[in-house]
């Protein structure tokens, strides 16, 4: 498919170079009719970066020797896994500018912090002020105690704006982190998904069409913008030392209940790799749609019990009446779906466009799961 | 493997595990991870244990004469027969047959009814013994990428489920096999099993109630529960047929070659059924 996993070699060199002058992509794109810009336009987006300033250490997969300091501006930076992103990143020599609306988290000096929501102003102005040569978007809600309409505006709208505004500032490359369980869990689905497979999760789990809509939505954008390096990454289950993710809050329950007489093959990554994965993104020629994953796959049961939980599993039937009490985590019924079925992905295309693979094996990631359990 | 009373017959079972089961597992060389399962969810554990207790049905209750494993090439392979046994006897006995009698030992993956992987205890049964629901893309990536014998039932649940009138009639094979095999370059073994129509006698398919149970069928059987009698089992493998195409083919390029390995199981059931001199010996 054309749009997924392209890796061009030499496309950046020239999207970056060639539109110097102005805010350029969506100058040329749409033909010269002056839509009603939807948003100010960052419109003097002065000639950039030409800054000599040598950067000390580069990203991987740097080559075009130019000495210049890659500016990546991450959402949602002040979450568990924003933060872990923010601080490789900066490792790495890139010169981060970290957007969240909580403004309590302490950052490192040379981090430069926004205090904006991505659905308001203030997120242009962030844009405006850190004319990032990638955005990083992790910004989301989670939890189904959320109302849906709630979780619509920040999850999808929220997501839109983002890319739309990134765009529309000329910013050449985008990495936005969806989901694997876009795919659902289903009984007459394949295992091992490619990114090719329509994301079906609506079918049986209306709570997350946010998450669906925006991921679709994302993918869209690659035909309409081909200048733009856009990444949507389909990670699997987040799990590690900090205990957040949907996985884990339901892993790190007093009692962890499954469905009786069922055990589905589960994929994880680890949250340190998965920050490793945004990194390797922003190589340059990376564009398109990839699954992401980490050590492998394992079953639920072991999981669980591997990462020292109570398992206690429960006719389905149960589940509804003891979630949450008891300590059981309360779920909907499209969630039980991911407890009785595997929803696994084939993440080849992914290390094959950037060589990227999970330095945390199955054992290793289990045993931080256990330490988050402990705290 | 089904949590606490699993445990307990696990235990019970591991007494089963001899050298025999040892030694053909160990060669069936699972690709299991660092925590022991593969990355179906398939166990070498639990698969030891399950053969340990099957090979008694192999060899003692239904007492299987097996022929023509020789016919089964190394590497990719699409084994296919007639279905019978309301439940599926066969399917364990042919891979019972390639773990236990094929040199060397192969392990078999079934493409099974989505039906199985939707019920309870067995689902996680299916998964633990390697035995997948019958998707294109499962059976394509075992084909490809772990150069897998992968076993088929090209008549679903209409052999499973057939009743005594029709015994040891192929209910029409569909086409999917043979498009499988034509875009993969894997060669079809066919085989013919008999016995299977004696073992679990059912004289309707009850579907009304089936439906209302949600099962594909149920069989009315003399025994009630589809427990099987204790039938003397010839399974029989033919050569290898191969199809050229690219899978894309039309219908009337596709049923021809469809017909003809009908035709080659249906040969290979009458050679069992000339070879036994009764149902249960």
């Amino acid at each position: 498919m054309g749009a997924t996993g392209t890796t061009k070699k030499n496309k950046p060199a020239k999207s970056k170079a060639a539109p110097k002058k102005n805010a350029p992509a969506k100058k040329k794109r749409p033909a010269k009719k002056k839509r009603p810009a939807k948003k100010k336009r960052p419109a003097k987006r002065k000639a950039p970066t030409k800054k000599k300033a040598p950067a000390k250490k580069k990203a991987p997969a740097k080559k075009k020797g130019r000495a210049e300091e890659r500016r990546v501006l991450v959402t949602g930076a002040s979450g568990a896994l924003g933060r872990l992103a923010v601080l490789l990143l900066r490792e790495q020599g890139f010169r981060v500018h970290a957007v969240d609306n909580r403004p309590e988290s302490i950052w490192p000096d040379d981090v430069v912090f926004h205090e904006a929501d991505i659905r308001k102003r203030s997120f242009d102005q962030a844009l405006r002020e850190a004319k990032p040569d990638a955005v990083i978007h992790l910004a989301r809600v989670r939890g189904f105690e959320l109302t849906p309409s709630f979780r619509h505006r920040i999850n999808y709208e929220g997501t839109v704006r983002v890319l739309d505004a990134s765009i529309a500032a000329g910013v050449p490359k985008i990495v936005f982190a969806s989901r694997h369980t876009v795919y659902g869990a289903l009984p007459d689905q394949a295992q091992f998904l490619t990114e090719d497979t329509p994301p079906s999760a609506g079918r049986t789990f209306p709570e997350i069409q946010d998450l669906v809509a925006a991921d679709l939505y994302a993918s869209g954008l690659m035909w309409r913008h081909p200048d733009t390096e856009l990444v949507v990454l389909r990670p699997v289950n987040i799990v590690g030392p900090t205990g957040r993710g949907l996985l884990s809050r339901y892993l790190m329950r007093p009692r962890v209940f499954t469905v009786a007489g069922f055990d589905p093959v589960y994929q994880i990554i680890h949250e340190q790799d998965l920050a490793l994965a945004l990194v390797h993104a922003l190589a340059p020629g990376v564009r398109g749609v990839f699954n992401v994953t980490g050590a492998g796959e394992l079953p639920l049961h072991v999981l669980i019990e591997g990462s020292g939980g109570n398992r206690v599993p429960l006719p389905e039937p149960l589940i509804k009446i003891v979630g949450g009490r008891i300590g059981f985590l309360r779920i909907p019924q499209g969630a039980i779906d991911f407890l009785k079925y595997p929803c696994t992905v084939d993440a080849r295309r992914f290390q094959a466009a950037t060589g990227f693979s999970a330095l945390h094996g199955l054992r290793d990631t289990l045993a931080d799961v256990a330490r988050a359990r402990g705290h | 493997m089904l949590g606490g009373i699993g445990e307990v017959l696990g235990g019970a079972l591991d007494r089963l595990v001899d050298d025999e089961i040892r030694t053909r597992v160990a060669r069936l060389d699972l690709p299991a991870n660092e925590i022991g399962y593969d990355r179906w969810g398939a166990s070498p554990r639990d698969l030891a244990r399950m053969l340990a207790l099957v090979r008694i049905l192999y060899r003692r209750y239904f007492r299987v004469v097996t022929t023509g494993l020789e016919h089964i090439p190394p590497g990719r392979v699409l084994l296919v027969g007639n279905h019978s046994g309301q439940l599926a006897y066969d399917g364990m006995m042919v891979c019972t047959a390639l773990a236990l009698e094929a040199e060397p030992p192969r392990f078999v993956r079934t493409m099974i009814e989505r039906f199985f992987a939707q019920t309870a205890y067995v689902s996680v049964l299916m998964a633990r013994m390697g035995q997948l629901t019958g998707i294109p893309e499962n059976a394509e990536r075992l084909l490809e990428e772990e150069q897998a014998p992968v076993l088929v039932f090209p008549e679903g649940e209409r052999g499973g489920g057939r009743v005594w009138k029709d015994r040891y009639r192929i209910m029409g094979f569909g086409q999917g096999f043979l498009r499988l095999a034509m875009r993969t370059g894997t060669p079809i073994v066919p085989f013919g099993f008999v016995g299977g129509e004696e073992m679990v006698p059912s004289f309707s398919r009850m579907e009304p109630l089936a439906r209302l149970l949600g099962t594909p069928y149920l069989p009315l059987t003399p025994t009630v529960l589809p427990l099987p009698l204790p039938t003397k089992v010839h399974l029989s493998f033919g050569p290898p047929m191969r199809f050229e195409g690219t899978g894309l083919e039309e219908d009337d390029r596709i049923l021809p070659a469809v017909r003809s390995v009908e035709g080659a199981v249906k040969a290979l059931i009458d050679q069992g059924l000339e070879r036994r001199k009764g149902i249960f010996f």
